[in-house]
């Protein structure tokens, strides 16, 4: 199983350099230029004057921008050569232009840039662990979004349970017995839920159980928005202050998910329940309602889990939605905010992490699948 | 036409109905919604000749038709001699000046009479609600249908090729292989350094694929027999899909987009058909397994048919059902990914008025709860029966849930 | 019947401890979920008042950043020597003894300027237990006049400021020259933030200085660490202090800053309203979103939300319940909104294009849909609060015919039958099509979609362009926009047109030229009494107004809702209300 494990973390490798390439590649082409926005908040040099292009280099070399981009270079034979990381950006479209009349083709030239550039001083940093600063307030990004990860984390975490000790019974109430008036009643409405936007469900939930507008009788959840002072506090005082805030956002998710839930278990417990074994052991003499909790319960539980482990990364998507209308600073208001100043370290730091979270969901949930159920040989497919 | 017979007979249930039914209602709002709200007269007579105005319109939106006085002149007035004008007279961009500032549907309105009236009420600005409704099912009409177009296009290629081929099937020589990377990466060079439009991107993307597929032909024709190594097409796949699993599509979506800024719908649709064929793709993928190993299809081997013929003739018919039913369940979720962005202010120009943009004003202030709802509805609607239908598709297509 | 399940799971072996403990999780957080809201206002004494930010102030360096978020904080941190009283608008001195008048001088090397006497209070110090002196204010002035440190907003009114000479009995009292009379110049060096040079220059790199901000020595160079600092992060986010009555002792990235009175602070009990602090603490809350900063308002856990839009504003305060708990303030601040235009640009160089785009802005509307109908439409660029306002000037009304008229007398056609109008400039046919700058801010979106459509009917095509706040900024002050949203919040001291519209100014972001208008201004500028001035002003707008430099469109009245148990008093002076005198007048009991 070691080994299993093993080759399965190895191949987390490759996919993390993919998608670093990816987030890479589009930095590159983002319009509007890393230097230029940093020079904004260092002090504002008059556009043109000799001053100017002596602090532009100055701060791409700080930034780390004066190097190629890749390992490799393939640029035609007599383009201007070290384009985009010597010359300031209102003299490159210059440079551009002029290059493009004289020439409408030629064969590249290839070149080897070595370690010195961009993308592999990126890697390793953030492979030890040095994420960069944000460009804002120049703080690191790790201690931004380290902060910002626990508020995730303990809402995917009450998320999680609330769905989980909600739709376990429904599912399997809706499996059992006939169908009834309330439970297609049931099933119509979880089915609303889920139909519903996520964004709307939430803004709805904002306004009438959080304040008076419509009528104190329902007011029952406390408001909005995490006290934004709430760094004060120590970690666990900051968790016990303000956790009843995550409650209501918890709640619609749960709602919004339950469909989906409570039918997969509903689904896995009818397969259960058809099965030939159940019907050995009645004509044994099991009870159905024993027959039905101990042992088709325990086997559809095992999709149950895989389910439930693979929707973190799912509630990781809708965490966007939910942290920013319900003012609560986890890491999808980050990600959100930095998309929207083009703090693009944040950006990358972010999607790393939630691409490592989410690989390592699937594979402890493929871990736990086999673990349950023994027929599962520990080969990768 | 037996097809349809038998379509008739059968006993769909009621929900399905329904469903079906507000499915095609959105369909023909969507395409003819500048008939049922524009402010100008689908027939008119002006000035002794007869105009369609409506119709320039269509065109003029569409960039065929050019017409100097489409904003000309308030055409609220009654210039014409007699018209016969859409069920809403108001464009979704036409401000009320009069009803501006959240006007509630059941407010006293300042308009002429109860054909001018607000029905749904007005935002901010003084736009009708309902005439926004309509744009926005065009809005989504559009991008859930063209993405899911593209994302076939992309998809099942993809999909069948390495369901079928496996990880032992699909052999390629070492000459292929030099000579379609070097052209894929001229492409691209060429592409970064020489190209000035996207529609140069675009052709260029198109001859090269046709040079690869050619050459890959004349090969085979040339050299009878196929030497070199297999070429893994399922694990290549399948590291692709391992990467666009990793990201949640909606922060994928976001970076893109956010990154494009407010660019209008035709960079909607192409990056959200970029990014989401993988699932259709994967649900291909796993029917064509299935169905792979059928003894139909080993002895159709067996008998000598070229995999192409297998492939298209055979395999292909067989895998559309499921691929129906993933594509209604994308259909559904680009609907709501295009709400989810445009509320963020993502996606769309700015001027352009959707579901998700009127969901995001209702935001600013709560009172107007028309704002609200009707959009919120709509988009409810039209995810709802997607998603019925789908559903239902899927327990026809799986006996054990048959109860 | 959830219940009675989990309680047959209880029974049931493998179930035991993992049920058991998820049910007691579930049953502590549905008690968590009680409302429990304390407010957290406490006797006046020790008062914690929670401001709410729509926006992180990205920078709290008055000199190098003086924007209106920045101001509603650090006005509490940095005060100046003197400021203008909120009621009476008058200037009142702070860190001074009196407010000096000019003196002429009559002999010597500045023959012909003027010089004001100051002298600090004998009690004023800063934290440390240093007085402040006249060598602070020094280094004041010679950061804001040198090149390097980014003090472009400020630099304009002291150029005429030659020398200070320092009493040699008493540090406290110092003297100002100016070598020409400067119709600002009491103002400008009253109304300038005192900034303490130990912990701003702590090398004393400026002493290499002298009063005009350039090098004694040749050869020598300001260093370029203290140049850093003061633009860069360390003194705008980490070290900001200052004479006022406050410090920060908090700032989180768009979460919160919290300023926190200063303990053994010179001027405790002080009746100057700059220098109280009845607040014990301030918490300045970044809420960008309104419904949620209603909510925290309704829940008190924000005492004062500004910055409301009208429809909310209005339905609070008609709401009979709601409106009980708060209390509206409107005040009239001396602030106007308008659309920047580039007069470099080929298509806006020629004012009829101008004019045209002015007459198609309903304003009327605009201040009907976004203010309710409270607001005045601004004509040029003076206050009509101002002594000074030309009253003979209309506002440019909304008449889209006219526009058309107008274009179609500039050269303006439809020649290609496209729906736009087009000209030859340059030998080139240009259509005329102008892009908006607009952020994510609702105001200007709302106001150039307006735009757009009346445009629309006569040709004239808008484009909405999207862009951070930052690349505004930038493509503003280089010159490289067409038209842009933006609003303008003056004070009450006379207004001096240099920065902003003479062809010199560092702020000529519209890049407006008129000579005529340039000696007028020169002109007024060494005009030190103030009714003297009112001709050249009213001349200056009448020059203006026909020139049509950008296009004006009303000045709104601000909006705050405060929780009723503070009492809480507005100000035309902005932000519109100063934090630091609101006393609580109630103790709330706990929910």
């Amino acid at each position: 199983m070691l080994e299993y494990v093993l080759k399965r973390v190895l191949s987390f490798v490759p996919t993390l350099i993919i998608v670093a390439l990816l987030l890479f590649v589009v930095k590159t082409f983002l319009p509007g230029d890393p230097v230029e926005q940093v020079m904004m908040i260092d002090g504002e040099i008059e556009i043109g004057s000799k001053e100017y292009e002596k602090e532009y280099r100055k701060i791409q070399t700080r930034l780390g921008l004066d190097k190629s981009s890749f390992y490799i270079s393939i640029i035609p034979y007599s383009y201007p050569e070290n384009l985009s990381y010597v010359v300031p950006r209102l003299k490159r479209q210059i440079l551009i232009n002029d290059y493009r009349k004289n020439h409408s083709f030629e064969l590249p030239k290839i070149k080897w840039n070595g370690k010195n550039n961009q993308f592999h001083k990126w890697i390793s940093s953030f492979v030890s662990g040095d994420w960069g600063v944000s460009i804002k307030d120049e703080k690191p990004v790790r201690v931004k979004v380290g902060g910002a990860i626990k508020w995730t984390f303990f809402l995917l975490l009450l998320s999680l349970t609330i769905a989980i000790l909600i739709s376990i019974p429904i599912g399997f109430w809706l499996a059992n017995g006939k169908s009834t008036f309330l439970k297609s009643f049931f099933e119509k409405t979880s089915f609303l839920f889920f139909a519903m936007p996520l964004f709307w469900l939430c803004t709805l939930a904002v306004v009438f159980f959080t304040t008076d507008q419509y009528g104190s009788l329902t007011n029952w959840f406390p408001s909005v928005g995490i006290d934004p002072s709430y760094q004060r506090f120590g970690f666990w005082e900051q968790i016990a202050k303000y956790g009843n805030k995550l409650i209501l956002p918890a709640i619609c998710w749960t709602l919004h998910s339950l469909a989906y839930m409570s039918t997969q278990l509903k689904v896995s417990m009818k397969n259960q329940l058809s099965m030939d074994y159940l019907i050995t052991a009645y004509a044994k003499g099991l009870s159905k309602s024993q027959g039905a909790k101990k042992h088709a319960f325990k086997n559809a539980m095992i999709p149950m889990i895989t389910l439930i482990i693979g929707s973190i990364p799912g509630a990781m998507a809708g965490s966007i939605i939910i942290e920013n209308i319900f003012n609560i600073p986890g890491i999808g208001r980050l990600l959100v905010y930095a998309i929207y100043e083009s703090d693009w370290n944040i950006v990358m730091a972010i999607v790393m992490v939630i691409a490592l979270i989410t690989m390592m969901c699937y594979l402890i949930a493929d871990l736990l699948y086999a673990y349950v159920n023994p027929k599962i040989k520990w080969t990768i497919s | 036409m037996r097809i349809l017979k038998k379509y008739y007979q059968y006993k769909f249930p009621k929900e399905i109905k329904w469903s079906a039914r507000i499915l095609i209602f959105a369909l023909v709002v969507g395409v003819f919604g500048k008939f049922i709200a524009n402010d100008v007269p689908i027939i008119g007579k002006k000035d002794g000749s007869i105009v369609m105005p409506v119709f320039k319109d269509v065109f003029y939106d569409l960039g065929i038709f050019d017409w100097k006085d489409r904003y000309t002149y308030n055409h609220l007035d009654n210039d014409y001699d007699f018209a016969i004008r859409p069920l809403i007279p108001y464009s979704s961009t036409y401000m009320d000046n009069k009803n501006a500032g959240y006007v509630s549907p059941f407010a006293r309105q300042d308009v002429r009479g109860w054909y001018h009236r607000h029905w749904l009420g007005t935002d901010d600005l003084g736009r009708d609600v309902f005439a926004g409704l309509i744009n926005g099912t065009w809005i989504a009409l559009l991008v859930s249908l063209f993405s899911v177009i593209i994302a076939l296009i992309i998809g099942v290629p993809i999909g069948l090729l390495a369901g079928f081929y496996g990880d032992k099937g699909f052999k390629i020589s070492w000459l292929e292989i030099i000579g379609g990377s070097v052209s894929i990466m001229l492409g691209l060079y060429y592409a970064t350094y020489f190209c000035d439009t996207p529609l140069e991107v675009f052709l260029l993307i198109i001859i090269v694929t046709l040079v690869i597929v050619a050459a890959r032909w004349i090969n085979q024709k040339i050299f009878s027999e196929k030497i070199g190594r297999y070429f893994p097409v399922d694990a290549f796949f399948n590291k692709i899909i391992e990467v666009f699993k990793s990201i949640p599509t909606l922060i994928i979506l976001f970076i893109f987009l956010g990154v494009l800024g407010n660019s209008g719908i035709l960079s909607m649709i192409l990056v959200i058909g970029c990014i989401t064929w993988v699932r259709i793709s994967r649900y291909i993928r796993a029917e064509t397994l299935a169905i792979k190993n059928n003894d139909y299809i080993k002895s159709l081997k067996a008998m000598g048919s070229s995999d192409r013929e297998i492939l298209l003739k055979h395999i292909l018919p067989l895998v559309f059902p499921p691929v129906i039913v993933s594509v209604i369940f994308l259909m559904g979720s680009v609907i709501l990914l295009e709400a989810t962005l445009s509320f963020f202010g993502i996606g769309l120009s700015v001027e352009e008025v959707s579901w998700g943009r009127m969901l995001n004003e209702a935001r600013k202030y709560f009172g107007a709860w028309w704002l609200a709802l009707f959009p919120g509805l709509t988009l409810f609607s039209i995810i709802a029966a997607l998603g019925n239908l789908g559903q239902y598709a899927t327990k026809m297509l799986n006996p054990r849930l048959r109860d | 019947m959830p219940i009675c399940f989990y309680l047959e799971l209880l029974i049931c072996h493998n179930m035991n401890k993992f049920s058991k403990s998820l049910s007691f999780f579930l049953i502590i957080a549905l008690l968590f979920s009680c409302k429990t809201d304390p407010n957290r206002n406490h006797t006046d004494g020790n008062a914690e008042i929670n401001i709410r930010l729509k926006r992180d102030p990205a920078k709290l360096n008055p000199m190098t950043y003086p924007s209106s978020f920045s101001r509603e904080i650090y006005q509490y941190l940095m005060v100046p020597l003197a400021d203008f009283d909120p009621e009476s608008l008058q200037l009142i001195p702070i860190l001074i003894k009196s407010i000096p008048t000019a003196v002429p001088i009559t002999e010597g090397k500045f023959k012909g300027g003027e010089k004001y006497t100051l002298e600090f209070l004998e009690e004023a110090k800063w934290d440390n237990g240093t007085p402040i002196t006249a060598q602070d204010f020094i280094f004041t002035i010679k950061s804001i006049k040198n090149e390097q440190i980014d003090s472009r907003s400020w630099r304009g009114y002291f150029k005429d400021l030659v020398d200070v000479i320092i009493d040699p009995e008493n540090e406290k009292k110092f003297e100002v020259v100016f070598n020409k009379p400067y119709m600002l110049a009491l103002e400008a060096i009253v109304t300038a933030n005192l900034f303490p040079k130990h912990i701003y220059d702590p090398t004393n790199a400026t002493d290499v200085l002298d009063i005009n901000g350039t090098v004694i020595q040749e050869g020598e160079m300001l260093d370029s660490t203290f140049v850093k600092n003061f633009n860069g992060v360390v003194h705008s986010r980490e070290i900001v202090e200052g004479a006022g009555p406050y410090k920060l002792t908090a700032w989180e990235t768009d979460q919160f800053l919290t300023i926190e009175r200063k303990e053994n602070y010179w001027a405790s009990n002080s009746s100057n309203p700059f220098l109280q602090a009845k607040p014990k603490k301030m918490n300045f809350k970044i809420v960008p979103e309104e419904l949620s900063a209603l909510t925290l308002l309704e829940s008190g856990e924000l005492n004062v939300v500004t910055g409301i839009s009208s429809a909310n504003f209005k339905d609070l305060k008609s709401n009979v319940e709601e409106s009980k708990k708060y209390n509206f303030l409107s005040p009239q601040l001396i602030s106007y909104y308008y659309l920047l235009v580039n007069n470099e640009d080929k298509i806006l160089a020629d004012p009829k294009v101008r004019e045209a785009i002015a007459y198609l802005t309903n304003v009327d509307q605009m201040i009907s849909n976004f203010e309710n109908g409270n607001a005045t439409p601004q004509v040029g660029h003076f206050h009509a609060t101002k002594s000074y306002y030309n009253n003979a000037l209309k506002p440019i009304g909304y008449d889209i015919e006219k526009a058309k008229s107008i274009l179609v007398e500039a050269g303006w056609t439809d020649s290609d039958s496209d729906g736009v109008l087009d000209k030859k400039i340059n030998g080139k046919k240009e259509d005329l099509s102008l892009d908006v700058l607009v952020s994510k801010a609702e105001l200007g979106r709302k106001v150039s979609l307006m735009l757009q459509s009346d445009a629309k009917k006569i040709g004239v095509v808008i484009k909405l362009v999207t862009k951070s706040g930052s690349e505004i900024r930038k493509d503003t002050k280089s010159g490289n926009y067409q038209l842009n949203t933006a609003a303008v919040r003056q004070d009450a001291n006379a207004d001096d047109p240099y920065a902003r519209w003479h062809s010199k100014g560092e702020s000529n972001y519209t890049n407006y030229k008129n000579e005529e208008v340039d000696a007028l201004i020169d002109k007024l500028r060494s005009i030190t009494n103030a009714p003297g001035r009112e001709g050249i002003y009213k001349e200056i707008q009448e020059k203006m107004y026909e020139d049509v430099p950008c296009i004006f469109l009303y000045s709104p009245r601000e909006r705050i809702i405060v929780s009723k148990n503070i009492n809480a008093t507005a100000t035309p002076k902005r932000p519109g209300y100063l934090a630091n005198t609101f006393s609580s007048s109630m103790v709330l009991s706990e929910n």
